[in-house]
């Protein structure tokens, strides 16, 4: 029957059929021919036949599947439609261009379609990653099965349908949502890339309020990522962003920025000419202007304190009011201080609120008021305390 | 915003304050020519503003006649000693009692012989000088100078005092006349404006779509938001689609605007107006529209319009609630409307915003924990209501705001514009009430035309030093 194969070419050992097929060139002609004989989970070795115009029989037998009656044979064409092959039927393997199969111990065929195409299937379920290789489905697409009265369903990835309920299973393909876990919250992407900063909006966080984002993905160590960075979630094993407010507790690095935002130049100049040790910190979105080791008259529990003065944005447009104090203070006596019960968590410290105000005669005047009056306030209401 | 620069008309803008004091100074009475020394600093490219005046002493001229002037280059040396700290640019300036307004062929030889003086006294390689004219109507026509001493027009100088004023010559001598409000000669003379709306929101977007279709020849707009469902029953050209993708307010508007007018430009900005970039790209615009609905937007609003010199309009809306026994009922309903001329009294001299109301807002996004009145003020004091009907209302608000301008720009009230330096509505008990500019207490500005000198608008926040915020 190997009529086919042009007399004048020289016989070869084995050709591969799949591989010829896949460099595009002519079958030789060849003692044994190589073909694909797959298992339901698409998995299958190489199997040597002899003739290039094999009946169903002929394949199973090659394929170890004996006896061939106990099987069925479908063969995929080279556009990828399945096709059931009868025991004593001819596949002209070279002509169609057929270079698998897909054997089943099985006697009845089952049916399924996908995207509107009908195809037979040799056993009772199909796995979702087989029908990805069957409909040439792409990894950003994701396979729905079609149900009635209730939601459709996504397949999971290696889950597998049931093609012995009644009626025909219809399967279709969509792109994938994208999904990412923030802080516990799912959220859902269009998009297979998302920005961090709009991950945390449709989470529902306010990207604005000064987190440390760390992306968790398995069997790497966490890495801390921007509010811009893009996270991609094709990536396997993207687990989560977490979040961590963005305080920074006292230790070491404390030191490294004392300048996270800018004072008033006359400010600076003050604060440097009074020889003070100070730096401006966020915490989150507030804004402190932290002095370190500030002497206080006599009478307290202590002789200096940090004092932190909360800086707004639109200073010195808004005003500056109270202040804070770490550690808290009493009198040297034990007593204690009015208006100072109030306390507030700065970068790791625990600080004292001092609410002090001007009076409603003196208000602030953003031409004239400053850090240098308010640290006349400060000033003010410490010495008043202590009777001096 | 850059290559969108590149062709644009010089503009200078110069305050109320320091027009008047030029032409007091320039025509002291006797018809003979006088000069003055302008230093001007830059709110963009190409659009400068009068930061400083330093005048020639009349007595110290060698040649005073009604067509020449001679005068000292000693006076120069005062105006480069100034201008060096923070690269300001120096336009001289000379009337011409005869009132032609262009310069003649003594004023280009003059330039020639001056022009290189300035230029070797600066270090920046691309700062401009120039002069200019004012004739007794109090027309302006001005000129810059780069190096080679190649000289542009500006195409336009602009004073906002109670009207706004513009010059342009009209190259037989004369002053372009103003169109009369409300014709076709108004809409393409509006082609030459450029107009900032801050905040495309519920009033905003509706002042943008008035200036559109009323012929604005570009409209800056700036807003960080993007459209949600809950604003669709207000912000006009918003749809259903804007509010499923999340469309920017500002993106929405720039292509909303191309579908009936192709001979506009819009830059938009999806951004804070708190930010360094919106400030600088608002630094084009020759009139603010303030839309905000934030304390802050607004204090940074008539910042801007100060060191700028831009005209500024805001608008506001509220709708005051009373506790009856049946619960909470509608106390007024109102809209604000307030002109600020640069170097008039400002939002903040109006108390429309305050250093405490500032620190207020300030904790209630940076620390809501210390701020005890939770209760969002939104257009309906007391009430949180994330979706107002208020389309009616935002709409007379808008309405207002852009009639404000056009009679200031294109005069047609029969009492003078002055008395109007804030107009309330009250709906509810069918009253305005008009506010004069004299009724305010205005104090010192000290960033009246500070223009792009830093750090921007005088805020430490926007300080260049290198801190991280």
């Amino acid at each position: 029957m190997n009529s086919i194969i042009p007399p004048n070419q020289e016989r070869i050992e084995r050709e591969n059929i799949a591989l010829s097929r896949k460099e595009g060139r002519l079958l030789r002609p060849a003692d044994h021919y190589l073909i694909q004989v797959l298992d339901p989970s698409f998995q299958g070795d190489l199997v040597e036949i002899d003739d290039p115009v094999p009946t169903g029989r002929q394949v199973l037998t090659a394929a170890g599947k004996i006896p061939a009656e106990r099987h069925l044979l479908l063969l995929i064409d080279d556009k990828g439609v399945l096709e059931e092959v009868n025991l004593d039927e001819p596949v002209d393997v070279y002509q169609r261009g057929v270079e698998q199969f897909i054997a089943f111990d099985s006697d009845r065929l089952f049916y399924v379609a996908l995207n509107g195409r009908r195809f037979p299937w040799g056993q009772a379920s199909i796995r979702e990653d087989v029908l990805r290789q069957v409909g040439g489905i792409a990894e950003d697409h994701a396979i729905w099965l079609e149900r009635r009265n209730e939601p459709d369903q996504i397949l999971a990835d290696g889950q597998s349908v049931d093609l012995d309920e009644p009626g025909l299973e219809k399967l279709y393909t969509q792109p994938k949502n994208w999904q990412l876990n923030v802080q516990g919250v799912m959220v859902d992407s269009g998009q297979p890339t998302i920005l961090a900063r709009d991950a945390l909006k449709a989470a529902g966080f306010n990207p604005d309020k000064g987190w440390i984002l760390v992306l968790k993905v398995k069997g790497e160590p966490k890495q801390s990522i921007n509010m811009d960075d893009v996270v991609d979630l094709r990536k396997p094993g993207i687990e989560k962003i977490r979040l961590t407010p963005a305080e920074i507790n006292n230790g070491e690095a404390a030191a490294v920025s004392a300048l996270d935002f800018s004072l008033l130049e006359q400010d600076v100049a003050y604060l440097k000419h009074l020889g003070l040790n100070w730096e401006t910190r966020l915490a989150g979105a507030r804004r402190w202007l932290i002095i370190r080791d500030y002497a206080l008259p006599s009478g307290y529990n202590h002789a200096q304190v940090d004092l932190a003065i909360e800086i707004p944005t639109a200073y010195p447009d808004a005003k500056l009011d109270m202040f804070f104090v770490h550690p808290a203070l009493t009198l040297a006596n034990g007593s204690g201080i009015g208006q100072t019960e109030s306390r507030e968590n700065i970068l790791g410290s625990v600080f004292q609120r001092w609410s002090r105000h001007l009076n409603g005669i003196t208000r602030w005047n953003p031409l004239t008021d400053s850090v240098i009056t308010h640290l006349a306030v400060v000033e003010e209401s410490l010495l008043r305390e202590v009777g001096q | 915003m850059s290559a969108s620069n590149y062709n644009l008309p010089y503009k200078l803008a110069l305050s109320e304050a320091h027009h008047a004091q030029l032409r007091e100074h320039l025509f002291p009475g006797d018809g003979l020519e006088a000069a003055a020394i302008i230093l001007c600093a830059q709110s963009a490219t190409h659009r400068y503003v009068v930061n400083r005046i330093l005048p020639v002493d009349h007595a110290s001229c060698r040649v005073r006649s009604p067509d020449h002037i001679s005068w000292p280059g000693t006076a120069i040396e005062a105006a480069i000693d100034l201008a060096e700290a923070n690269n300001l640019s120096i336009v001289l300036i000379h009337s011409h009692p005869g009132g032609m307004l262009g310069f003649s062929a003594i004023d280009d030889d003059s330039d020639h012989e001056v022009m290189p003086a300035l230029f070797e006294a600066s270090e920046l390689p691309s700062i401009l000088h120039g002069s200019a004219i004012m004739t007794p109507n109090g027309a302006i026509c001005a000129r810059l100078y780069d190096r080679q001493l190649a000289s542009t027009s500006f195409s336009a100088v602009h004073c906002a005092g109670d009207e706004l004023l513009t010059w342009e010559a009209s190259g037989q001598g004369g002053v372009m006349q103003r169109p009369m409000a409300f014709s076709a000669q108004m809409a393409s003379d509006l082609k030459h404006l450029t107009a900032c709306v801050v905040g495309v929101s519920g009033t905003g977007s509706i002042v943008v779509e008035q200036l559109a279709r009323l012929g604005i020849g570009r409209l800056i707009l700036i807003d960080f938001d993007e459209i949600e469902f809950k604003n669709l029953n207000r912000i006009v050209n918003a749809t259903l689609e804007d509010a499923r993708n999340g469309t920017a307010k500002v993106a929405r508007f720039a292509s909303a605007v191309r579908l009936y007018r192709d001979d506009i430009e819009v830059l938009p900005l999806k951004a804070s107006i708190a930010s360094r970039e919106a400030i600088e790209l608002a630094g084009l615009a020759d009139v603010l529209f303030c839309c905000v609905d934030s304390y802050e937007g607004r204090q940074l609003c008539d910042r801007i319009a100060a060191a700028f010199l831009q005209p500024l309009f805001d608008v506001a809306v509220t709708i005051p609630t009373r506790q009856t026994n049946d619960g909470v009922a509608i106390g007024d309903v109102c809209g604000r409307v307030d002109y600020v001329k640069p170097g008039g009294s400002t939002l903040a001299d109006r108390g429309v915003y305050t250093p405490e109301t500032l620190r207020r807002e300030y904790l209630r996004q940076a620390a809501p924990d210390e701020v005890t009145e939770q209760v969002a003020e939104g257009y309906i004091e007391g009430i949180a209501d994330e979706a107002p009907s208020v389309i009616s209302l935002n709409m007379r608000a808008a309405s207002d705001c852009v009639m404000e301008f056009i009679a200031r720009a294109y005069p047609f009230r029969q009492e003078p514009n002055q008395r109007r330096a804030r107009t309330v509505f009250s709906l509810a008990a069918g009253e305005e009430e008009l506010i004069s500019e004299t009724d305010f207490n205005r104090v010192p500005n000290p960033h009246l035309a500070r223009g792009l000198i830093e750090p921007l608008l005088g805020m430490p926040r926007f300080s260049p030093s290198k801190v991280k915020a």
